[in-house]
């Protein structure tokens, strides 16, 4: 119908915000066979490596579990107490790595939210996602150069909730409006999807379904990374 | 000082008038000679961190709209009519009012087609006491722009509000842009008026100059809004507000069943002709009921009249249904959370020395939380406005398991 703007133009000096969205339903989780506990050390390493990329890229982690959603990175605390530095690895990732796990811990170890929400097969990715478009609103609007470009990685594996449609859809309007990409890689679930694959097409993300080897999620997700920040890509609605 | 007069027979009173407390500000053909350079007041550091904040927090407070959950109308035909008369060459709205209009017009149609992607536009202008359709209902906001463009702008005698026509079938809207404060018409306006509401079109107008009682009536009686702008940010936001969809009078109203078809897309690999254009493209979209391809959505089927349309457009007029709450104000008594719940942002601590201090501390009286009613969570200025323009969904609501839709 229309064609938008670049949504990611050439430029080197560009930084690259990040913001991950994970899915952390345990019961479905739990189902597939390829566990969280070795999905995370996998994202993990993918995380780093985005990082690596260029200086001055970032990331930000969301949880999506049964009846909440939370932030897992950045989480602004006033504790000073992590001043230790660890030699053989980049301050960086090493910060990242433990804040992640020591907040995802915590979210499982709450079962009471969990417990008491009906609708235990999905997640909440429509609150995830409007914190994510809240964050990048934020980060946007305090970047005076205008260099930063965000996008939107959503891993999921659990099926659509139609609770959930219009808020969904509201937070894809708004992501085409800001020209933010929404990325989405489903881990497992042989259902396709729907509402996260208009998603990825509406906004002009590029989507991955159903891994055959799930072990290979973290090349997929490094082409999906490095195919969205040097690729000059317009997008078509 | 100007009123509104909405369906609900209410008065509101405009706020420019409460926030401009230190100045005067009347309409904007009074003053004489502005002076925008003294809005901006350094404060004892030299800084202008306080009268941000404060131009903030006025933004927000023109934000207060209506959330309550009503039937209103979403397939609306709109007829824009714009005055063309010579009153419009005056210059108090910079650069003319003439330009000031066409300009905000092209802005207000892409809000509309954004916000109601499934209703249709129409543009006449109104000079010398006739009335010129410049372009019929459409879909298509880019037609309606490029008329407006290449428009020759004479103007010349004074509009007529009795001339301009209206087609008569859908969810009936006209808006009328007036800078003039004469009419001329041919025959008896009462009885357009009374046309109008048998007819049950909706007419609202924007005034330029000064309030004139026959459009006044003709608001009221329609149901729609008469507003007359102070200045030119007033201006633009009188015209905005004619974007959400109106409530639906509930005695007119009957429940239809409105037929609409979701064609398929298409890539052919060799080019076939369109219906609409007639011209050769390699994809579309195949009308549901006659397999004619069209190019664009949405729009009416040129062959079989039905209305085409894709889940999106419709989904995109939802949250005119389920409005987001306003978010109220958290005093300091109250304000215990650290950090903004949606996008990690540290509020402000209170501060130690609240007394006897002067007139500096107005901003920071206000601790910069914002408290959504259903879910409590509070928020930053920065997430309100975000949450209430653009997502319109609470992500506390969204990721509270108390609150679904």
């Amino acid at each position: 119908m229309s064609v938008l703007k670049d949504t990611s133009t050439v430029n080197e000096e560009d930084a690259n915000l990040l913001v991950l969205i994970i899915d952390t339903n345990p019961i479905v989780w739990n189902k597939s066979n390829f566990p969280l506990k070795e999905a995370l050390r996998h994202i993990l390493v993918f995380i780093n490596a985005h990082l690596a990329l260029k200086h001055d890229n970032d990331v930000a982690i969301i949880a999506s579990h049964v009846g909440v959603s939370k932030f897992l990175y950045p989480i602004p605390t006033h504790e000073n107490s992590d001043k230790t530095i660890f030699p053989n690895m980049y301050q960086k990732f090493r910060v990242i790595d433990e804040k992640v796990i020591a907040n995802m811990s915590a979210l499982f170890e709450d079962v009471d939210t969990p417990n008491n929400y009906p609708d235990k097969a999905s997640s909440m990715v429509a609150g995830a996602l409007s914190m994510a478009l809240c964050y990048i609103n934020r980060i946007t609007k305090a970047d005076e150069i205008g260099h930063v470009k965000s996008r939107i990685l959503i891993i999921s594996v659990s099926p659509d909730s139609p609770y959930q449609y219009i808020s969904i859809m509201n937070c894809i309007f708004s992501a085409q409006k800001l020209c933010i990409p929404i990325d989405v890689c489903k881990v497992h679930g042989t259902d396709t999807p729907v509402f996260l694959q208009q998603a990825s097409h509406i906004t002009g993300g590029k989507s991955v379904w159903t891994l055959e080897r799930p072990v290979s999620v973290i090349k997929r997700l490094s082409m999906l990374d490095m195919y969205a920040q040097f690729v000059c890509q317009v997008s078509l609605i | 000082m100007t009123k509104i007069v909405n369906s609900k027979e209410e008065l509101i009173d405009i706020d420019d008038e409460a926030q401009n407390a230190n100045q005067q500000i009347g309409y904007a053909w009074e003053e004489e000679y502005k002076r925008s350079w003294d809005v901006l007041q350094e404060d004892e550091d030299g800084g202008l961190k306080h009268t941000v904040e404060h131009l903030q927090n006025r933004k927000r407070k023109r934000l207060e709209r209506d959330t309550s959950i009503i039937k209103r109308g979403i397939i609306r035909h709109m007829f824009l009519i714009i005055d063309l008369s010579e009153a419009m060459l005056e210059k108090d709205l910079r650069p003319s009012r003439l330009d000031l209009t066409l300009s905000y017009a092209e802005q207000f149609i892409l809000e509309f087609f954004d916000q109601n992607p499934i209703s249709q536009l129409g543009v006449i202008v109104s000079k010398s006491g006739v009335a010129e359709k410049l372009m019929g209902l459409t879909g298509n906001p880019m037609d309606n722009i490029n008329v407006l463009k290449k428009r020759n702008i004479d103007t010349d005698g004074e509009p007529s509000l009795q001339n301009a026509h209206v087609p008569a079938h859908g969810s009936r809207e006209i808006l009328i842009i007036m800078g003039s404060l004469t009419s001329c018409d041919p025959g008896d306006i009462n009885e357009t008026i009374d046309n109008l509401v048998t007819e049950n079109i909706r007419v609202s107008i924007v005034g330029l100059a000064a309030e004139v009682q026959i459009c006044k009536i003709m608001c009221k009686k329609t149901k729609g809004t008469y507003g007359v702008v102070l200045n030119e940010a007033h201006f633009k936001d009188l015209l905005f507000e004619i974007i959400p969809p109106p409530p639906v009078s509930i005695v007119k109203s009957k429940s239809e069943l409105v037929v609409m078809g979701f064609p398929r897309g298409v890539t052919e690999s060799v080019p076939s002709f369109c219906a609409c254009h007639s011209k050769p493209v390699s994809g579309g979209y195949l009308c549901a009921r006659c397999n004619s391809k069209i190019c664009d959505l949405p729009t009416d089927c040129p062959i079989c009249e039905l209305t085409l349309v894709s889940s999106p457009h419709l989904a995109r007029s939802y949250h005119h249904l389920f409005p987001v709450a306003n978010f109220e104000e958290v005093p300091w008594s109250s304000a215990l959370t650290t950090h903004c719940f949606s996008c990690q942002m540290p509020f402000p601590t209170q501060p130690q020395v609240m007394k006897g201090r002067s007139s500096n501390i107005t901003s920071i009286d206000s601790s910069g939380r914002y408290n959504c009613p259903k879910c409590k969570k509070h928020f930053c200025i920065e997430c309100d406005t975000f949450i209430h323009e653009v997502i319109h969904n609470c992500p506390g609501c969204l990721s509270s398991s108390e609150n679904s839709i």
